[in-house]
């Protein structure tokens, strides 16, 4: 397994494992008693969620063991070995960050989604596809951006709210219209 | 002779109806559409299309509803294959091999191969519909809570088998689909349970949102690092290269009979539908394959069976609408509400009653699911378009229409939010090489477990020989049993020979 997979599995078992600990702690926090057969309301989700903690606790000891042995391996390699290594056993003992690209798209996504109901979904559908389409390929024509978000918006707009009826949140262009 | 004579008379009257005809077609293509839309399902349409069918003659009625149900579960597998991203929670399984095949440069194939599959698997239903729906609807309404439990235990024992590389991160990914599905209110004591306060928690993580977060935003992440086109392949495709040849068919006949079987028997039995019945018959599939290292790396086997058993629940959960009334899942329970809306009760009676109603319906469920395979066939070049759509336009308006199928199910921004944490969790999970079926399986029978679980301790006093008392129950059990240590030595051989090829 890659250094980043590593990585990536150490944070997913730290999240689970806390997200378990929570749900256990919320069962014994506010317990729920009453006099009837059977097995008690938390008993089962936090015979889950003790199970869910102790794979987590596992898969990061092991995580834990892999990564001092493959540490030792990579410090015994001479520098000469370590220029000498392969794309994918390069890839055992280096992390590879987050590319910039992913990060932007997931605060856009963030900032997208809190538009909703600030500005409304027309408005910051139109702003979100262009901005995306263009910060994701720079390259493309800013004008070609501008006609696929409002593309987008009135396509959605006429399957979504007209045809099916689902009310999409539109605080200022309702302000605006009314 | 005289039943003979009705039968042709009816079935003539429904196929010879242009008008009948185009109102099955409408139906089936507004469930294609619906089905390949995350966000918007089966169910969706049938509720949409049933004020339309106000005016119509029962039959075209029954047919327009039959055909979107039809279509719907179909066209989920449309976004799965090209974009990775299941229409519909039916078609989590036809991503695991139908988007490698995309990629591969093999989209068209791996459609027709989904679109055939679905054909003949709603076509093998309707044959057991005719057939034997009195026999399977008296077999299911044994089923009691020791009976469901068993169920949901077989469904999750697929957990191993869709594990991947390790089981224990299965496993894990598995118990977080449960863990969710415990949020909002006790099924047994009905108490709030890990709602926080939080009002929007009270009627638990919803299915869609959750889907979209676990396989919708992880992909869009993961593919805005992608250049230019979302797959290399020939876009202008010729219909063959989508049909399956007849060798072809017959070469997987097994495989399409096994699925659409399994589909069928799974859809008989209320309250289960087209997810688990795919992730058996996928489960069964890779077991009986000389070759399951295949499966998940673009095995065209993978899509034929997980598309054969989901649409093969189509008939399957009609046997107990029509034979008791009991609708089987959600969209059965919206035709339930169509049906009795045109005068009709489902139920024994209906059979003796309207015998020309159910023969219509019968006609019209074949006619839809021949609209489907065609509007597939005639619609591939539009579809396949798709993957040459540049990536940084394709991304952008997925992830619109993603956060938008979130909040459409309940018009509530709160499943955005929940789209958008799973996502996020979803994507870490991804780069750490955990599965993601596992936690949709968790999330679909975990709760339905669990309920079904404390109910039958408390039926039997807290005794545990309920579960071996009843023969079905016991059954299902030991079949599970019997699923996990096969899956768990299959996966161990599989590892095993990784391991020797590595060393070579």
């Amino acid at each position: 397994m890659s250094k980043t997979a590593r990585v990536y599995e150490l944070i997913t078992c730290l999240v689970l494992a806390i997200y378990s600990l929570v749900m256990i702690a919320y069962a014994r926090l506010n317990p729920v008693t009453a006099k009837v057969r059977g097995m008690k309301s938390y008993t089962f989700p936090v015979g889950v969620y003790a199970l869910m903690l102790g794979i987590c606790i596992i898969l990061i000891i092991k995580n834990l063991v892999n990564e001092v042995r493959i540490k030792k391996v990579f410090s015994t390699l001479t520098l000469h070995e370590r220029r000498q290594l392969r794309a994918e056993e390069k890839e055992q003992y280096v992390f590879e960050p987050l590319d910039r690209r992913v990060i932007i798209t997931t605060a856009l996504i963030i900032a997208y989604a809190a538009a909703w109901n600030l500005v409304g979904f027309s408005l910051a559908t139109m702003a979100f596809v262009t901005v995306t389409a263009k910060v994701l390929r720079p390259a493309t024509k800013l004008e070609t951006c501008i006609l696929v978000a409002i593309a987008t918006t009135i396509l959605i707009h006429v399957v979504f709210v007209k045809l099916f009826a689902i009310s999409l949140p539109e605080p200022l262009l309702s302000a605006i219209l009314s | 002779m005289g039943d003979l004579s009705l039968i042709i008379s009816a079935a003539v009257g429904v196929l010879g109806s242009p008008m009948t005809m185009l109102v099955i077609m409408l139906g089936t293509l507004m469930g294609l559409v619906f089905g390949s839309l995350p966000g918007l399902t089966a169910t969706m349409g049938v509720a949409l299309l049933i004020p339309l069918t106000y005016t119509m003659d029962p039959v075209q009625a029954i047919g327009m509803m039959l055909g979107c149900y039809v279509g719907g579960i179909a066209g989920g597998a449309i976004p799965a294959i090209l974009l990775n991203i299941p229409g519909t929670p039916d078609a989590c399984v036809t991503t695991m091999d139908g988007y490698p095949m995309a990629q591969q440069g093999r989209g068209a194939k791996a459609l027709g191969w989904a679109a055939f599959a679905s054909g003949i698997g709603t076509f093998f239903s309707w044959i057991i519909l005719i057939f034997c729906a009195p026999l399977l609807a008296s077999v299911c309404i044994e089923f009691g809570s020791p009976e469901y439990c068993a169920l949901a235990l077989f469904g999750l024992s697929i957990i191993i088998a869709v594990s991947g590389k390790s089981i224990l991160k299965g496993i894990l990914a598995g118990l977080l689909g449960i863990g969710i599905s415990f949020i909002g209110i006790d099924p047994v004591w009905g108490n709030l349970r890990f709602t926080f306060g939080n009002v929007n928690l009270l009627g638990g993580i919803s299915l869609m949102p959750a889907l979209i977060g676990f396989y919708s935003i992880p992909q869009i992440l993961t593919g805005c690092l992608e250049e230019g086109v979302q797959a290399k392949g020939e876009y202008k495709i010729r219909l063959r290269d989508f049909v399956p040849s007849l060798k072809e068919l017959w070469q997987e006949k097994f495989v399409i009979i096994r699925s659409s079987a399994i589909g069928t028997l799974i859809g008989a039995i209320p309250a289960t539908g087209g997810n688990i019945a795919a992730y058996i018959a996928y489960d069964q599939t890779k077991k009986f394959s000389k070759d399951p290292d295949s499966f998940g790396r673009g095995n065209h086997r993978g899509v034929i069976s997980a598309e054969a058993a989901n649409n093969g629940v189509c008939g399957g959960a009609l046997i107990p609408l029509l034979t008791l009334g009991i609708p089987g899942d959600s969209v059965t329970a919206m035709m339930l509400g169509g049906l009795i809306l045109h005068g009709l009760q489902p139920g024994p009676l209906l059979f003796a009653e309207h015998p020309d109603i159910i023969i219509g319906l019968f006609t019209t469920l074949m006619a839809g699911t021949i609209f489907m395979v065609l509007l597939q066939m005639f619609g591939i070049q539009m579809f396949i378009r798709v993957l040459s759509v540049p990536t940084n336009f394709l991304n952008s308006v997925l992830v619109v229409l993603s956060l938008v199928g979130s909040y459409a199910l309940n018009n509530n921004f709160f499943d955005v939010i929940v789209a958008l944490v799973l996502g996020l969790l979803g994507f870490i999970m991804t780069k750490a090489d955990f599965p993601m079926a596992p936690a949709v399986l968790g999330l679909v029978l975990g709760g339905r477990f669990e309920s079904e679980f404390r109910r039958s301790l408390q039926i039997s006093n807290n005794s545990f020989a309920v579960f071996v008392r009843r023969p079905i129950a016991f059954g299902l059990i030991l079949a599970a049993a019997i699923l996990i240590i096969l899956s768990t030595v299959m996966h161990w051989r599989s590892q095993n020979r990784a391991a020797a090829e590595g060393e070579i």
